[in-house]
C-alpha cells in the first residue's frame, strides 16, 4: 500500500496515512497526487514563506518499478512570481529510495524550531539537528550527511545558501545536479529550516503480477534502447539540443535580442564537452538512458573544478543568453549554481536582464555596486552567483525581490524584463516562431515552463498522417502554422503531466521527438502489472486532463490570475532579427483566436476558467474533497 | 568444456541499478535491490560505482569456509551455488570472500548468484556492458582501479 507521511516540523509529530486507491487511481502520484494534496490541505490565500504553506515531496506512482521511472515531485504555493501553482521534480536516486524506504509522499507543513534534517529509513522518520549542515553547500551537505549517519548509499534532497536564504529562485537539489527547479521550492524548504530529506530503504515493492512486471519492466527497456535518440542520449544528454535550437535560429541571445549566437560556432557543442572536460556517465535509477556527465576543467582560470551535469537549459543559459561563448565559464557556473541550489532558468534570465540594462545605459557602475556587466563578462556573471545564493550587493537584491527589481530600478527597465506570471522566462527559451510549443509553455501552470510545453514533434515537419495517428486529431506538419495547434499543446500537457505523476523521465517517452519511445499504451501495461487496475490510454489522458484542471482551480483560487496570465512574454511578439527564421514573430491577434480555441477544446470560459460542466465531467466538482 | 562466468568493468557502471531491480524481480518477485544477487557499492558521492556479483573462482574461499558444505562448484560449468537448505545464514562465506560477492539481505540472509541458469538477467539488462556473462577463457574484466583514477581525468 502506497503511504503518505504527514510531517509537522513545529511539533515534530508524524502522521502516517495508506492513501485511498480510489485516490491513486484519480490521480496517480508525483505530480498529480501533489496538486490533490496541495488543493486540500492547503489553507486559501496563506503567505508562501509563512509556517502555513506546505511544502509537499511525491514519488511517482510507478517509481522504483519501471525503467526510467525515477522522478520526485515537489510542490507548494509558488513563492517566485505570483504565488500560484508551485511545482517542479527532479530526477536521481531519491524518488525509488523514498518508494524502498517506505512512503510515496511526504506532506511537511509548520516551522523547525532549529535548522533540522529528515532521515526517513524504513518506514522511520527522525527529526535530526542540521547546525552543522547550516551554511553549507549541496556537495558538502551530501558529504556530512552521509557521514553523519554512516551510509554512503543515503539518497538526499537538500537546499544550499540560495534556500536557506530565501533566494526566491532557489532549488531543491538531489545528488550533484538533479534540481527541481522554477517557483522557488527550495526558498521554501529554507523558510521551514529544512535543510534535508535524507532517505534509504529497503523494502521492497509488491506488483500484483511480478511475471507480467519482468515482461514489461524487459520490453520497455528493449523500446527504449532501440530508439534513433537513444545513441545520441546516452552519450551527449540534452547538450546534443544545442546545436539544432542555435542553428534553426530558436535560441536567446543576449536577453533575447538576437536568436542566432555566431560566436558559438566551433566553441560551444556537446563534442567539445566530451573530448575536453567529460570524466564520466551516469544515471537515474533504473534508466539506460544515462545522459549525466561528470566533468573537471583541467586548465585556465576555472582549472580543478569539477562538477556534474550540465544540460542545453545551462549551456544556452550561460552561454548565448548571456552572450557567452567560453565553455569554461559555462561549467564554472553549473558547479555553482548547483552548489548554492540556485535555479539556472531564472539566474542566468535576471543577469541576461541586467546586461540588457548595462548594454543601453540603464544601470551603471552605481547601481551595480562596481560590476561591470558587459556581455559575457565571466568574472560578473559568476559574482552575481555568488552575490544571489549570499544574498550580498546587486546580485542579493536581485535574488530576494526577483521580478519586483523592475519597479526598483525603474527607468524603462520593465520593458526588457520578460516574465510570465511574475516569474522570469526561462532565458534560453526563443520559441515564437513554433507555435504549438509556445502556446503549451505559456498555458502552463507554473508558467513559461519548457517542460511541460515543449511540443517537439512540431519540428521534424513529419506527415500530418503520422501526426494524425499520434494526437488523435489534424496537426500542420508546418511548426509556423496555427492549425490543430491548440489540442496539440493540451495533449502535450496532458501527456507530460501524467509522466510526472507516474514519475517516468520524459527523455524516456516520445516527448522529446522519438515516436518510438514510450507512450500512454506502455505507460498503462506497467500501471496494470503493479496495481492490477484495468487503465487505457483514455483513462490516463482524462486523468492527465483532471489534474492539469485542479492545477487551474488552484490557481484560480490563489491568485485569480487567468488569462491575462496565459500570454507569452513582450518579445515573443516581435520580429526576430537574424536568419534562420528571420522575421518570425507571434501576431497577438492569432495568438488570442489560438488561446480562445485552446479554452474551448478545455471547456474553459473565454476568460480561462473551467466551466462547472468541466468540472463535473472530471469529478473535480466536490473539490476539496479531503479524502486523504 | 566451455566455462562462462561474470567480467565487471566498473568504470563503465553508471549506477542505474537495472540489474539489481532486474535481479530482484526474477528472484524474489518484487522490486528491492537490497534483496537482489548483484550490489552496486557506490563511492565518490556517487560518482563511482562498483558492481558485485560472484565471479564463480577457480578456487572458491566461500566453499573452504563454509562448514555445512552448502557451497558447491559445478565442475562442468563451473558455476558456484548455495544450497539455501543445508545454509544457516551463519556468514562465513560472506567474509572470505575476496569480492565482496555475498550478499546479505535486511533480514540478515545470505543469497549468492546462480547466474539464472546460464542466463542472467542482469547481464542481459546492462545498458552500458559493464557487467558480462562470457567464457572464462576470453571475457574482459577492467580493473576497478583504473575506474577510480579515471572518473577525476578528462
Amino acid at each position: 500500500m502506497e503511504r503518505l507521511a504527514i510531517v509537522d516540523l513545529s511539533t515534530e509529530q508524524v502522521e502516517c496515512r495508506d492513501i485511498p486507491e480510489e485516490i491513486q487511481r484519480m490521480y496517480l502520484g508525483g505530480e498529480g497526487l501533489n496538486a490533490y494534496l496541495l488543493y486540500n490541505h492547503l489553507a486559501p490565500g496563506v503567505d508562501p514563506l509563512s509556517p502555513e504553506n506546505v511544502l509537499i515531496f511525491g514519488a511517482g506512482l510507478l517509481s522504483g518499478y519501471d525503467v526510467s521511472t525515477s522522478r520526485f515531485e515537489v510542490t507548494a504555493k509558488s513563492v517566485e512570481g505570483e504565488g500560484g501553482f508551485g511545482t517542479s521534480n527532479a530526477g536521481g536516486h531519491w524518488a525509488a529510495e523514498l518508494k524502498f524506504a517506505g512512503f510515496q509522499h511526504l506532506l511537511i507543513k509548520g516551522k523547525a524550531s532549529r535548522p533540522t534534517y529528515l532521515w526517513i529509513h524504513d518506514g522511520e522518520i527522525e527529526f535530526r539537528d542540521a547546525s552543522f549542515l547550516w551554511g553549507r553547500d549541496t556537495y558538502e551537505c551530501q558529504e556530512l550527511i552521509q557521514d553523519d549517519l554512516g551510509d554512503k548509499h543515503v539518497q538526499i534532497a537538500k537546499i544550499g545558501q540560495a534556500g536557506e536564504n530565501l533566494v526566491r529562485f532557489a532549488n531543491v537539489m538531489h545528488g550533484l545536479k538533479r534540481a527541481a527547479g522554477r517557483t522557488g521550492m527550495g526558498c521554501i524548504m529554507g523558510s521551514k529550516l529544512l535543510k534535508a530529506i535524507a532517505v534509504r530503504g529497503k523494502q521492497g515493492l509488491k506488483p500484483n503480477d511480478p511475471e507480467r512486471l519482468l515482461e514489461v519492466y524487459t520490453n520497455h527497456y528493449r523500446q527504449i534502447t532501440s530508439t534513433k535518440i537513444y545513441p545520441v542520449i546516452s552519450r551527449y544528454g540534452t547538450l546534443t539540443i544545442f546545436s539544432v535550437q542555435n542553428q534553426s535560429g530558436m535560441i536567446s541571445v543576449k536577453n533575447n535580442q538576437y536568436n542566432y549566437f555566431e560566436e558559438a560556432e566551433g566553441h560551444l557543442d556537446d563534442e567539445i564537452f566530451e573530448e575536453q572536460y567529460k570524466t564520466k556517465t551516469l544515471a537515474c535509477f533504473g534508466c539506460p538512458l544515462r545522459c549525466s556527465h561528470r566533468y573537471r576543467i583541467n586548465s585556465g582560470p576555472y582549472a580543478g573544478v569539477w562538477g556534474e551535469g550540465p544540460e542545453f537549459y545551462m549551456m544556452a543559459g550561460f552561454g548565448p543568453a548571456v552572450g557567452n561563448a567560453d565553455w569554461d565559464c559555462i561549467l564554472a557556473a553549473n558547479t555553482l549554481v548547483n552548489r548554492y541550489g540556485l535555479d539556472v532558468g531564472s539566474s542566468s534570465g535576471y543577469i541576461a536582464w541586467l546586461m540588457e540594462l548595462w548594454q543601453r545605459g540603464i544601470i551603471n557602475e552605481k547601481d551595480t555596486g562596481g560590476l561591470v556587466l558587459e556581455w559575457g563578462n565571466k568574472d560578473a556573471i559568476l559574482s552575481l552567483l555568488h552575490q544571489m545564493a549570499r544574498n550580498e550587493g546587486f546580485g542579493g537584491m536581485i535574488g530576494q525581490q526577483a521580478s519586483k527589481m523592475g519597479e526598483i530600478i525603474g527607468k524603462g527597465s520593465d520593458r526588457y524584463l520578460y516574465t510570465q506570471r511574475g516569474m522570469m522566462h526561462e532565458s534560453p527559451e526563443n520559441t515564437r516562431a513554433s507555435r504549438a510549443t509556445t502556446l503549451a509553455a505559456a498555458t502552463t501552470s507554473r508558467g513559461s515552463d519548457h517542460l511541460k510545453g515543449r511540443c517537439a514533434l512540431e519540428f521534424f515537419a513529419m506527415p500530418p498522417e503520422v501526426l494524425a495517428k499520434i494526437y488523435g486529431r489534424p496537426i500542420a506538419s508546418d511548426f509556423r502554422s496555427w492549425d490543430g495547434k491548440p489540442w496539440m499543446a493540451a495533449w502535450t500537457q496532458h501527456f507530460t503531466t501524467i509522466a510526472d505523476s507516474l514519475g517516468y523521465c520524459k527523455f524516456a517517452t516520445i516527448w522529446p521527438g522519438s515516436t518510438h519511445n514510450l507512450k500512454y499504451e506502455q505507460f498503462c501495461e506497467t500501471i496494470n502489472a503493479v496495481k492490477g487496475w484495468d487503465v487505457t490510454p483514455a483513462e490516463l489522458m482524462e486523468t492527465g486532463e483532471r489534474i492539469w484542471n485542479l492545477e487551474r482551480m488552484f490557481i484560480q483560487r490563489e491568485t485569480g490570475v487567468l488569462r491575462e496570465g496565459d500570454i507569452p512574454p513582450s518579445v515573443y511578439f516581435q520580429p526576430q532579427p537574424l536568419e534562420p527564421n528571420k522575421g518570425e514573430k507571434l501576431d497577438r491577434d492569432e495568438y488570442d483566436r489560438a488561446l480562445d480555441e485552446y479554452y474551448a477544446l478545455r471547456g474553459w470560459t473565454s476568460e480561462g476558467a473551467p466551466t462547472s460542466e468541466t468540472l463535473a465531467r472530471l469529478k473535480l466538482e466536490r473539490e476539496p474533497s479531503h479524502l486523504i | 568444456m566451455e566455462q562462462k562466468t561474470f567480467f565487471i568493468r566498473a568504470e563503465f557502471c553508471t549506477g542505474c541499478g537495472i540489474c539489481q531491480l532486474a535481479c530482484s524481480l526474477v528472484k524474489e518477485k518484487e522490486a528491492n535491490p537490497a534483496k537482489a544477487r548483484i550490489f552496486i557499492e557506490r563511492v565518490v558521492m556517487d560518482g563511482l560505482m562498483i558492481p558485485h556479483i560472484c565471479l564463480n573462482c577457480r578456487k572458491p574461499s566461500c566453499i573452504e569456509a563454509c562448514r555445512r558444505g552448502a557451497i558447491t562448484k559445478d565442475a562442468q560449468t563451473g558455476w558456484v551455488t548455495i544450497d539455501k537448505e543445508k545454509c544457516n545464514n551463519c556468514m562465513l562465506c560472506v567474509s572470505a570472500c575476496p569480492f565482496s560477492a555475498i550478499v546479505v539481505t535486511p533480514e540478515r540472509e545470505v543469497l549468492l548468484c546462480d547466474v539464472c541458469g546460464g542466463n542472467p538477467k542482469c547481464a542481459e539488462m546492462c545498458p552500458t556492458g559493464a557487467i558480462q556473462f562470457a567464457d572464462r577463457a576470453k571475457g574482459v574484466a577492467g580493473s576497478t582501479d583504473k575506474a577510480a583514477v579515471n572518473i577525476f581525468q578528462t
